[in-house]
């Protein structure tokens, strides 16, 4: 048996969707997660069973006013989009061209969608502006996980953009930072499926462009505003991401031979793995905990409790520990700071920054 | 029998009879809130976009029973499929072109919507055109979504500004969006039934150029 399903053992395998696979490129460092996933591991199914259920799922009134949102953006003809896409992407007047590809059955959309963006791609003239959802597929780890992006647009110059529409609020031209980046990863995988389609079919798949249109609510009014946003770096954590995990094999070689994860799920489905054996199963696996993994991974209290009990450094977020690059602990770090630990062999340069930082706190008390 | 609130105490009217109002207003095809947008600025409120969800269906069931029993349905707009366009309703007694969606019409319908409600309060019809009455509030929201409608996002829309910024762009679309709901409304009138003609045909393939995909997935 594949080494990968025998992680998962007799629990059946969990299917992608796009926020999934959008938190994939958001710890990128974590082999714990990138074992789990990649082994179609229910990672929401496990953090209950472990007595540590994940903080999200999104409320029915938070999803209401998104799908409210939405419409209002694509209300009239997508006029309010038209209006913004002009401003911002300069689209000519003329290209108001809209496909809603839902108009086929659930069936066949995904070949619809395919058969548009090649009519799209092949011909420069009359071939559409905007895409209502479209159906992309993306292939995980041997499976294909099916994703609709909010709508795309085609931007005459033969370049895609994939916009994604969002309730958070923009305030004063500013938003929420970390509901930026979710947002900009969850484009990023809409920007890859969609590149890839095009590769398939033969087309460049840089032809969509990395760009993405985000379209939020600005100042509470439910006005809608577009932005740019750059989605490159999310790209490339994505691919980098998915391809490891295609390439499992090297994390996987350093595990226990009998090492699973199974829930041994009985008759009825529930779990009757005991608890404690599945925890210290998982603990064989190198965690990164980082307080983003609280909005985007199933485990983030289960591994947040472990990383509170080593006192590491993940806990204070990511950027914290990699500045703090060799140190493991919180007090180790502290150690460091006040001279009463010396440092280890590569050390010396993050013990004097932290010496430094000690004693410019130590004058500023004083 | 379903009722809705025509203003107090006067007619009932019915939940039908307030869209087709609305829609004759507006001449193309919409979406069941922009007619209660229409009803509340020019007719008065009382409607609600979610009375209108099942009405076409509840149409397509009384047409079956007993076809042209009423003097008209409120009916689907067609695809280039010919299936129903999601969520909009139309009136049958329009000629079919009228009904058709091509993929410029959904910005033909808005500016013609534009220039119908901007048309009906120049007029007058005794409409409360105020700053802040729901047919400037509507008004508004349209024209700042055509370009040259509006200068600012402030003050009330002028309804002659609207209508001709509207009309400029719809001169770039008319064209095209004629030919290909002609070319539609062929296609409907050869291939579809009465019913299928009037509530849509069911979806079964993908467009059809199929045969123009290009190389096989990698
Ligand atoms: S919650 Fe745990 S498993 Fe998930 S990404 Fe964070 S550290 Fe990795």
């Amino acid at each position: 048996m594949n080494r990968l399903d025998a992680l998962r053992g007799t629990t059946p395998p969990k299917p992608h969707d796009a926020r999934a696979i959008a938190a994939l490129a958001a710890n990128p460092g974590c082999a714990r997660r990138a074992l789990l996933d990649g082994a179609g591991i229910d990672k929401d199914a496990t953090a209950r069973h472990l007595g540590f259920p994940a903080p999200f799922g999104q409320s029915p009134f938070a999803i209401t006013r998104g799908n409210a949102f939405e419409a209002l953006v694509k209300a009239d003809g997508c006029a309010e989009l038209l209006r913004m896409l002009r401003e911002l992407l300069e689209l000519p007047v003329a290209e108001v061209a809209y496909h809603d590809v839902e108009n086929v059955g659930a069936h066949l959309r995904h070949a619809h969608t395919r058969a548009l963006f090649d009519r799209a791609a092949r011909d420069e003239h009359d071939s559409g502006t905007i895409y209502d959802h479209p159906l992309l597929g993306l292939e995980i780890a041997g499976h294909v996980a099916y994703l609709e992006p909010d709508v795309v647009a085609f931007q005459l110059g033969g370049r895609f953009h994939i916009v994604e529409i969002k309730s958070f609020a923009v305030i004063d031209g500013q938003a929420d930072p970390a509901a930026v980046a979710a947002a900009a990863r969850q484009a990023a995988v809409y920007v890859l499926a969609l590149r890839r389609m095009l590769r398939e079919l033969g087309h460049d798949p840089l032809r969509v462009a990395h760009d993405v249109v985000l379209v939020c609510p600005e100042n509470f009014a439910n006005r809608p505003v577009a932005t740019l946003v750059d989605v490159r770096r999310q790209l490339a954590v994505l691919e980098r991401q998915l391809s490891r995990m295609t390439g499992l094999d090297r994390l996987v070689e350093g595990l226990p031979e009998e090492l699973t994860f199974d829930l041994l799920p009985g008759e009825d489905g529930l779990p009757t793995r005991p608890a404690a054996e599945l925890a210290d199963a998982l603990r064989r696996t190198t965690a990164r905990y980082a307080p983003d993994c609280l909005s985007t991974c199933d485990l983030c209290f289960f591994c947040r409790d472990e990383a509170r009990q080593e006192g590491a450094c993940d806990l204070l977020g990511r950027q914290v520990r990699d500045e703090l690059g060799g140190v493991a602990s919180v007090e180790e770090a502290l150690g460091l700071a006040d001279g009463t630990r010396a440092p280890a062999e590569g050390q010396e340069e993050i013990a004097r920054l932290l010496r430094n930082a000690e004693r410019l706190r130590r004058e500023c008390l004083a | 029998m379903r009722r809705g609130g025509g203003g107090d105490g006067l007619r009932l009217v019915t939940v039908r009879e307030q869209a087709h109002q609305a829609l004759t207003l507006l001449g193309v095809p919409a979406q069941p809130r922009l007619i209660a947008a229409v009803r509340e600025a020019f007719f008065g409120g009382g409607l609600r976009g979610a009375q209108l969800t099942s009405l076409r269906r509840d149409e397509e069931r009384s047409f079956a029973s007993s076809p042209y029993g009423r003097p008209y349905y409120l009916c689907a707009a067609l695809t280039d499929r010919l299936s129903p366009a999601r969520g909009l309703l139309a009136v049958s007694t329009w000629p079919l072109e009228q009904r058709m969606v091509g993929p410029l019409s959904p910005r033909v319908h808005f500016l013609t919507c534009a220039v119908a409600v901007a048309e009906r309060m120049t007029a007058g019809h005794g409409v409360d055109a105020g700053p802040d009455s729901g047919a400037a509030r509507l008004l508004a929201r349209m024209a700042r979504n055509i370009p040259g409608g509006a200068d600012l996002d402030i003050g009330p829309p002028d309804p002659a500004r609207v209508i001709e910024a509207a009309r400029a762009e719809l001169a770039v679309h008319a064209e095209r969006d004629t030919r290909d709901r002609a070319e539609l409304a062929g296609r409907a009138a050869a291939q579809l039934g009465d019913r299928a003609r009037l509530f849509g045909a069911a979806t079964l393939s993908t467009i059809g150029d199929r045969a123009a995909t290009g190389p096989p997935a990698i």
